[in-house]
């Protein structure tokens, strides 16, 4: 099949790509221009310069696609809102159109799992696949905002009808990425304190494992309108993912739980009085309280539907990801 | 997890009206479940102010997707018609924002429709709906003010910029025009006899200064719109055989003169006295409703969508009928055709 990448050149998508490659597929790879294209061309992929903030730009490269995926995204901690929404909130709505105009069968949105509105306190709650989005996008920053509305944009296409898949993966880790330490952790001479407790989830999710969830949605029959979370292990808690860890990257560093309930009352006390003396929100508050939600993510549905399951183990995978950080 | 509730609502047009219309239709006890704006980033924000769920870039995919049973027409007037139709041939129920629609040809397209879905057509003639007008009304239909002679409404303000407004017939005055003229013909009824002068085109935007007189039966209407005048103001006065009653949009006070059969000398300063205990009394007590939230701002607005949303849950009837639709937009047409046909000053 013909399928074309967005996002060929980045953690994720680079990984699509040669795997499309290896199962011997027709792939053609969107790359911004100035960026290196030798390694997507050595794999046999044809590449097309273009930026998602001008989709017309390169839509004709869409004809005779029979899939997209759409792993590009402007992926950066700081800049001006426009350029978010231009490249990964429209740039996700004209994809779309233009690739039905195109007449693609399939297009497949990677969103993420960050989208979602947790809720406060220290109760589990379990998100699935129609959970309700963040109700305080405004606190979330620049980009995860526009992750939300991107998504948004791909449930809009794929309730009306267009042949949309999209995938939310945890978060991902590989070779070539700092590990997951925790979302809110420190080291400190032996010890690495986690602000979570020993028995809340980790949704995370190999970079490798979440390509293969990409591809089986492009080229597998009848999950048009599908939604999928994806997560490697739903029943990985944070002991265990520390202590596999800690064997990966055989290092001592004693892991220390701060009971978030714990510093949840100072935060408060200091998000008041930032909002008593500048009168806005302090946002590392209401990240602070969502990275400490008792969380877990299901991966049910890519499993039954897509046929999907973590090919790399989680050891195997963290002792891939330490060894290539060496 | 989706919220349930038994009346969702779809918006089109997130622009500066639909921050309003949101916290009123969930104070009705409806959910918006989803915004459609051709501008997607205006319909994210919305999103995000309001915890909407789901946004689109056209009405369409809207309705397309979504099992509505209520759409708010609020985009600019000159795309209520298309937009209108199409939700109601969708089947669902339309607010639309006023006015209805730039021609009675529009309008009656968009009443087939309702008829034909068997769904209703309700427009935003909010200001009738402000609790002082509907003491104003009360005070008419219940014949406190005996028969009703005149009514006088003269607004002095500006319309805030926006880009459409180039395609609306007098231009910001044009956009000001359908809130005076649903209020005037609330009490009028049918029109027979309309004069009206627009002029100070300095500007090219339109004109500054529009005046029409109107007569209905016995009863005449004058309406003023001043875009010179300042302060802002906004009044509406009824002319009965028994009673006068100034209505003051702005302030939201209301004030009853009757004859006093008293001796002279009271009978200089007690209306006076009576108008002052009045305008006191009321400024209290609006005042305590605007701080306790009761009444903030376009109050019409929520007496109207609740009227609106129980009609939509018990089956009864629109709070503004069609015909009151219509009529506004039937008289906007003959007052700009009477303005055109004199050149820039008087029609007749
Ligand atoms: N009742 C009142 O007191 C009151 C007050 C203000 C405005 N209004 C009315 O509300 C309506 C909107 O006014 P506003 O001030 O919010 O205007 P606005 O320009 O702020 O917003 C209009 C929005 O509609 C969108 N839009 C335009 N055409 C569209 C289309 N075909 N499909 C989808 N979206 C489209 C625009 O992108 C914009 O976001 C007008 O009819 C106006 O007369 C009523």
């Amino acid at each position: 099949m013909k399928v074309f990448v967005t996002g060929s050149t980045g953690f994720l998508g680079a990984r699509v790509v040669s795997q499309l490659c290896g199962a011997g597929h027709d792939v053609t790879a969107l790359v911004r221009a100035g960026s290196d294209s030798t390694e997507l061309e050595g794999q046999g992929a044809t590449v097309v310069y273009g930026e998602l903030e001008n989709v017309d730009g390169f839509a004709a490269s869409l004809e005779g696609c029979g899939g997209v995926i759409h792993a590009g995204a402007h992926v950066q901690t700081s800049g001006d809102w426009s350029v978010f929404h231009n490249s990964n909130v429209l740039g996700t709505h004209r994809l779309i159109e233009a690739s039905v105009a195109a007449g693609v069968r399939r297009f497949v949105h990677v969103s993420s799992l960050g989208i979602f509105e947790l809720g406060r306190g220290r109760s589990e709650i379990e998100v699935d696949e129609e959970q309700a989005y963040d109700r305080k996008p405004l606190l979330r920053g620049h980009y995860t905002r526009s992750k939300i509305h991107a998504d948004r944009a791909a449930m809009a296409a794929l309730k009306s009808g267009a042949p949309v898949v999209v995938v939310r993966p945890g978060v991902l880790y590989g070779p070539g990425r700092p590990l997951f330490r925790g979302r809110v952790s420190k080291r400190l001479g032996p010890l690495r304190l986690v602000v979570s407790r020993a028995s809340y989830p980790v949704p995370i999710c190999y970079v490798e494992n979440a390509a293969e969830a990409l591809v089986l949605a492009a080229t597998t029959p009848g999950v048009d309108g599908q939604v999928f979370n994806l997560v490697d292990d739903s029943a990985l808690r944070q002991r265990e993912y520390f202590s596999l860890l800690a064997a990966a990257e055989s290092s001592g560093a004693k892991v220390v739980y701060l009971p978030p309930a714990l510093l949840l009352p100072a935060i408060r006390a200091v998000a008041f009085l930032f909002k008593l003396l500048k009168r806005r929100q302090w946002t590392p508050a209401y990240q602070f309280e969502r990275s400490a939600r008792n969380a877990s993510y299901s991966n049910t549905r890519a499993r039954e539907i897509l046929g999907w399951s973590a090919t790399v183990a989680t050891d195997e995978a963290l002792r891939r990801s330490a060894d290539a950080g060496k | 997890m989706e919220r349930s509730s038994s009346t969702s609502v779809g918006l089109v047009g997130a622009g500066i009206i639909s921050g309003v219309h949101v916290p009123y239709i969930r104070k009705a006890g409806a959910d918006v479940v989803a915004i459609a704006d051709a501008d997607l980033g205006a319909a994210n924000d919305l999103a995000d102010r309001f915890d909407v769920q789901r946004t689109y870039a056209d009405a369409g995919s809207m309705l397309a997707a979504e099992e509505l049973d209520v759409v708010h027409v609020l985009t600019p007037p000159h795309t209520h018609a298309e937009i209108a139709v199409n939700a109601l041939e969708a089947g669902v129920h339309v607010v639309v924002e006023k006015p209805a629609a730039l021609s009675v040809e529009e309008v009656n397209r968009m009443v087939a429709a309702a008829d034909k879905a068997g769904r209703m057509l309700c427009v935003d003639h909010n200001r009738l709906f402000d609790p002082v007008m509907l003491e104003a009304r009360r005070l008419v239909a219940d014949g406190v003010l005996g028969d009703l002679v005149g009514v006088e409404s003269y607004q002095a303000g500006h319309a805030s910029e926006r880009a459409w407004l180039s395609q609306l017939t007098g231009g910001g005055l044009g956009d000001l025009l359908p809130h005076p003229l649903y209020l005037q013909l609330a009490f009028l009824g049918p029109v027979d006899e309309l004069q009206a002068w627009a002029f100070d085109r300095r500007d090219e935007k339109g004109p500054r200064e529009l005046r029409v007189l109107m007569k209905s039966g016995d009863v005449s209407g004058m309406l003023t719109i001043s875009m010179n005048a300042h302060p802002q103001s906004n009044t509406l006065r009824l002319y009965g055989t028994r009673m006068t009653v100034d209505v003051n949009l702005n302030n939201m006070t209301i004030i009853r003169r009757v004859v006093r059969n008293v001796p002279k000398l009271i009978g200089k300063s007690l209306p006076n006295l009576e108008e002052a205990w009045q305008l006191f009394s009321q400024t209290g007590r609006s005042t305590v409703e605007f701080l306790t939230g009761k009444t903030r701002f376009y109050p019409g607005m929520g007496n109207l969508l609740s009227r609106f949303y129980s009609a939509v849950d018990e089956g009864g009837e629109s709070p503004v009928s069609v015909d009151e639709a219509r009529s506004v937009v039937d008289v906007t047409q003959q007052i700009w055709a009477a303005i055109a046909k004199d050149g820039d000053g008087a029609g007749r």
